[in-house]
């Protein structure tokens, strides 16, 4: 077969391969953590046409315990990554180029949890238990802050946490960290009903399923972000849909936790600064507080790691029909 | 004969009663018992299947990739001393590789999903396989080399005719802890570059046990132990059909 013939195959091959609209820009969007509510926005994205309608044909790779959604962003591999806004700081000072654009979550779903007959009404009174002890995932951020902001060094033990909240339901008195949206439904769905301690609380306050893209300047990324914007506004007023497609990715979550799940983030989801908003006051308060804790070099700034798209519609031209 | 079964199934017939009376004591979100993981592995017996299909062809073909590069290099050492000492050191450092530390490296190389799972299977399947070779192919009895030598046979016919059979043994035995172990890499694979897109069995430990579902969480591990028990009993089976007929070493079991 001539060589000619041969390219003509390879090129008909490719064009049979990718099965989405050519005029598309094709996305790949690397998730943080494996398919569940707290990305509901992006699978209705999806699923409602809203990034189809704005031109980009998005593709949602799940991760895991390690996903390098960072590192994928840099090598080309994801052009958009969800991370937070801690972890986006660090990579960054580390060489990877990333801006944040949109952050899902206003507020911090980190924290502690504890039994709801607990004593424990706030972070500062864990101390005040006897020989309290804290299941966490030892050397993060979250630990090191906790640990520097209330002095329990020495007083309170930190254990490792690796996942399972089954040492948490059999003890009443036991504490140990908790995603808001996770552990305590996990809890609820075995008959306990627990109390969230919020570290924001504390003062950390990164923002949380941030949305970081390599070149915010991209032609795409501005209607990128306007459909996210649109896609989770719709995810909060029908979460349906969406929670089917993460119920059937994910088929541990059944469908009284995907509704938990759901109810728990909304808070978190329509913050104060406007949905997806970002405000230069809380990336310096980060920034802050990964100087403090030795992860950042003092005075490092948080400029640059984020950028805010306008979202206002520009007045559009008049139609014909 | 029969103390052979008989023995072991007593064995795990009080382990399995015991297990199950201490469950009883226990809330299920801890602990279950052999009856509560055996329903929960026929409820979902379709999908660990399909699991342990992703999982276990991944172990199989790290198992692969590790036995011919462990044969490759053992025979580099076993004919040069020099490479031998130069790459001894690093190949020993090999198996001091935290999967879990480079899985990230892994992720943005090769993607989520099986191709983590068999290189961390190759890794840590890789250094009994060396040793097995390495040691096997120093083996050979010093006599026989020089009477091969002797009638002008050439490194070649060494090779094939003395060297590779008097290894045989050790490097079935390397073999036989290097199937167990790269069943154990390909689960710490999935941990660690498994997304669920396919649920490896690895994914399926972790998930169910973040959710607290004990009982599917070690319907899973049973489902790796039979794997690691299959490639165990396909390495006696090779074992046998090989060199079991006639080496000296296996004629007495």
């Amino acid at each position: 077969m001539p060589r000619s013939h041969l390219g003509l195959l390879a090129v008909l091959g490719l064009a049979a391969c990718s099965n989405g609209d050519p005029d598309l820009t094709k996305v790949r969007l690397a998730l943080n953590w494996y398919p569940e509510p707290e990305f509901g926005g992006f699978y209705e994205g999806v699923l409602g046409g809203h990034y189809e309608k704005a031109g980009l044909d998005v593709e949602i790779i799940p991760g895991g315990p390690s996903a390098p959604t960072l590192a994928l962003l840099g090598a080309g591999r994801a052009q958009v990554a969800i991370t937070s806004a801690d972890d986006l700081l660090v990579k960054r000072l580390q060489g990877v180029e990333a801006t944040a654009v949109w952050a899902a979550f206003q507020d911090s779903p980190q924290g502690l949890m504890v039994h709801d007959a607990s004593p424990v009404k706030q972070l500062s009174d864990i101390t005040a238990q006897e020989a309290p002890r804290v299941a966490i995932e030892v050397g993060r951020p979250m630990h090191a802050f906790l640990w520097q902001e209330y002095g329990w060094e020495g007083k309170v033990e930190a254990v490792p946490y690796g996942g399972s909240v089954g040492v948490f339901l059999n003890d009443p008195t036991a504490i140990q960290q908790a995603y808001v949206t996770s552990e305590p439904c996990v809890a609820l769905s075995k008959g306990v009903k627990t109390r969230y301690l919020p570290v924001r609380d504390a003062g950390w306050n990164p923002y949380g399923t941030v949305v970081a893209v390599a070149d915010p300047k991209a032609e795409w990324t501005e209607a990128f972000v306007k459909a996210t914007a649109e896609a989770w506004r719709a995810y909060l007023r029908k979460p349906g849909r969406a929670n089917a497609r993460i119920g059937e990715l994910n088929d541990q979550l059944n469908a009284d936790m995907l509704g938990c799940i759901t109810e728990l983030q909304r808070p978190f989801v329509t913050g104060d600064d406007g949905m997806g908003g970002m405000t230069k006051a809380r990336w310096e308060q980060t920034a802050a507080n990964l100087g403090k804790l030795g992860l950042l070099p003092e005075g490092v700034r948080a400029e640059g790691a984020w950028t805010v798209v306008d979202l206002t519609e520009p007045p559009s031209p008049p139609q014909d029909h | 004969m029969s103390r052979t079964v008989l023995l072991p199934a007593l064995v795990g017939l009080v382990v399995l009663v015991g297990w199950q009376l201490l469950s009883a004591t226990l809330p299920p979100f801890l602990m279950a018992g052999p009856l509560e993981v055996l329903s929960a592995l026929s409820a979902h017996a379709g999908k660990l299947a399909h699991s342990a299909w992703i999982t276990g062809s991944a172990a199989v073909a790290g198992l692969c990739i590790a036995t011919l590069s462990g044969l490759l290099l053992g025979g580099l050492f076993a004919t040069s001393r020099t490479a031998e000492r130069a790459l001894y050191p690093y190949a020993l450092l090999v198996q001091t590789v935290p999967v879990i530390a480079i899985a990230p490296l892994l992720v943005v190389w090769l993607d989520y999903g099986w191709w983590v799972s068999c290189v961390s299977a190759a890794i840590v399947s890789f250094f009994p396989m060396l040793t097995g070779a390495h040691v096997g192919l120093r083996a050979t009895d010093p006599d026989q080399l020089a009477l091969l030598r002797l009638y002008g046979a050439g490194h070649r016919q060494q090779l094939l005719l003395l060297r590779l059979p008097a290894a045989a043994p050790h490097i079935f035995a390397g073999l036989r802890t290097a199937g167990g172990l790269a069943v154990i890499g390909a689960v710490v694979g999935d941990f660690v570059g498994s997304n669920g897109q396919p649920p490896s069995l690895g994914y399926v430990v972790l998930k169910a046990a973040a959710a607290a579902d004990v009982a599917r969480s070690f319907a899973a591990v049973v489902v790796s132990a039979l794997l690691a028990l299959a490639l165990f009993g396909l390495t006696r089976v090779a074992e046998h059909a090989t060199i079991g007929a006639w080496h000296g070493d296996r004629a007495t079991a």
